[in-house]
């Protein structure tokens, strides 16, 4: 017997489940996720790439699953629903985080983490969602005021609400960077859609 | 006779001249690093803990006390010139977070680590940079100092020569752990001449010049030694405990009130789903 109706059993979410895969890879050979971290130093020798691949790079187990819940649900619905520049989304958000990491924290020499690209597409699902009919449309205006309400507060008491012990300084910057390029991207392509 | 007379006192002239010629000085400087450290041998040495780096690291740089208290051969000045030269290449490293100098007087003579636990807590430091040094100067008489026998030789007649050979030891400490982390050598041998009337300029020169050029190799070691390390670290990670103080390495992160927000935001879409079905 089917559990999930036909609408969601659409093919498998390609890129959603790429990253996850990818992210795991990663997460289990150490001089892969070396090669792909955020470096600061390593950036500035050239090895660009980093700029991209520095948010498949997790430090613990708990880092990832997070992460990889958080990106897999947010990534499944907006591909099953089959909203577009999904991929370019993802690409934007991952270069302008790491970008604005290099102008803004000069004092941090590491990053990774897919946080900040799965607030991102969490908030470009909310965006999207604005055009759905209600309840789905009700369920996108609460999570459009949760995500800056959650950011702001992690900002204010300086780590997550409840933290778990972590090895690194969390970033609160990278989620919002995360849902500003997810907004830019929203605006720029409804702006099109409507000309 | 007076002929065989003038003759004799000649000969006599030349074989002191030239048994002057012969003539060596020589003076050693240092300071030890071990001597510092060390002072009291009867005392057991304490056993050296795993270090345990805090990335990114404050490091300190100080010169070692000289030996010879009272003659010594760099100033405060050319010490603080060299140990500048030398921080420049600890800055450019990315675990590296801060690096002060730190003048003479702040070590004392046989301070060991009782000294540098006070300089840890005094300048905030976690590592030090120990610079150690140890000259010898030479000057001999050449053959031309015979011309100092008509003054003016003694004047314009370059007839020293000297020889200044150098060695500048860095010896990396982690303070807290007393573990030595690696060390780098740089010599240098400076070879001049000069008349006995600027023989103490000249040798002055000589110094200060052996000085920059054992550090400026000293650099060029420390360097592949901090990349050796480096790799050590890596590769044996039972010797030493990194941590990341907090900022150095960031993390986007997800915590469990956004987790339960986003799997409740999957729920109710699917619950939605069904019900379109």
């Amino acid at each position: 017997m089917d559990i999930l109706p036909k609408s969601i059993k659409s093919p498998i979410p390609i890129w959603t489940t790429l990253i996850l895969g990818l992210s795991i890879i990663s997460y289990a050979s150490p001089q892969i996720s070396s090669a792909l971290i955020y470096d600061r130093a390593a950036i500035f020798q050239g090895e660009i790439w980093r700029l991209i691949t520095s948010h498949l790079v997790h430090f613990t187990p708990l880092h990832l699953i997070n992460n990889l819940i958080a990106f897999g649900i947010a990534g499944w619905i907006i591909e099953n629903r089959g909203y577009q520049h999904f991929v370019p989304l993802c690409l934007l958000m991952a270069f302008f985080i790491t970008v604005s990491l290099i102008v803004m924290k000069p004092n941090m020499i590491y990053y990774g983490g897919l946080s900040g690209l799965a607030s991102g597409s969490i908030y470009y699902l909310a965006l999207l969602g604005l055009r759905e009919s209600p309840p789905w449309r009700l369920v996108c205006i609460v999570t459009l005021f949760f995500i800056p309400i959650k950011i702001v507060l992690e900002i204010e008491i300086n780590q997550s609400i409840f933290a778990y012990s972590q090895p690194f300084t969390i970033m609160p910057h990278s989620h919002i960077i995360g849902c500003l390029v997810a907004l830019i991207l929203f605006l720029v392509y409804s702006d099109t859609a409507n000309s | 006779m007076t002929l065989l007379r003038t003759l004799l006192i000649i000969f006599l002239i030349a074989v002191y001249g030239l048994t002057a010629c012969a003539t060596s000085k020589s003076r050693h400087y240092s300071s030890n690093v071990v001597q510092y450290l060390y002072p009291n041998q009867k005392r057991p040495i304490k056993t050296p803990e795993i270090p345990v780096l805090s990335l990114p690291l404050n490091v300190g740089i100080a010169f070692v006390p000289e030996t010879t208290r009272n003659h010594r051969t760099l100033t405060e000045v050319n010490k603080a010139d060299l140990m500048k030269e030398a921080s420049t290449h600890f800055k450019q490293y990315d675990f590296v977070k801060s690096i002060e100098i730190i003048p003479s007087p702040y070590l004392t003579q046989k301070g060991s680590f009782a000294n540098l636990d006070q300089i840890r807590t005094m300048f905030g430091i976690d590592v030090i940079v120990l610079l150690s040094y140890d000259q010898t100067r030479f000057t001999d008489e050449g053959l031309a100092s015979i011309t100092y026998w008509t003054i003016i030789g003694a004047y314009l007649v370059p007839g020293e020569k000297n020889d200044t050979h150098t060695m500048v030891d860095a010896t990396v400490y982690d303070i807290k752990s007393r573990k030595m982390l690696f060390r780098a050598p740089g010599t240098s041998h400076i070879k001049s001449s000069s008349t006995p009337v600027n023989l103490s300029e000249q040798v002055r020169k000589d110094s200060l010049e052996g000085f920059k050029l054992a550090s400026q190799q000293l650099v060029i070691n420390l360097e592949e030694q901090l990349k050796q390390f480096k790799e050590k670290v890596k590769e044996a990670p039972q010797d030493y405990q990194i941590i990341h103080k907090p900022g150095y390495t960031g993390g986007g992160s997800l915590d469990i009130s956004f987790l339960i927000f986003i799997i409740l935001l999957g729920g109710i879409w699917l619950w939605i789903s069904y019900r379109k079905v």
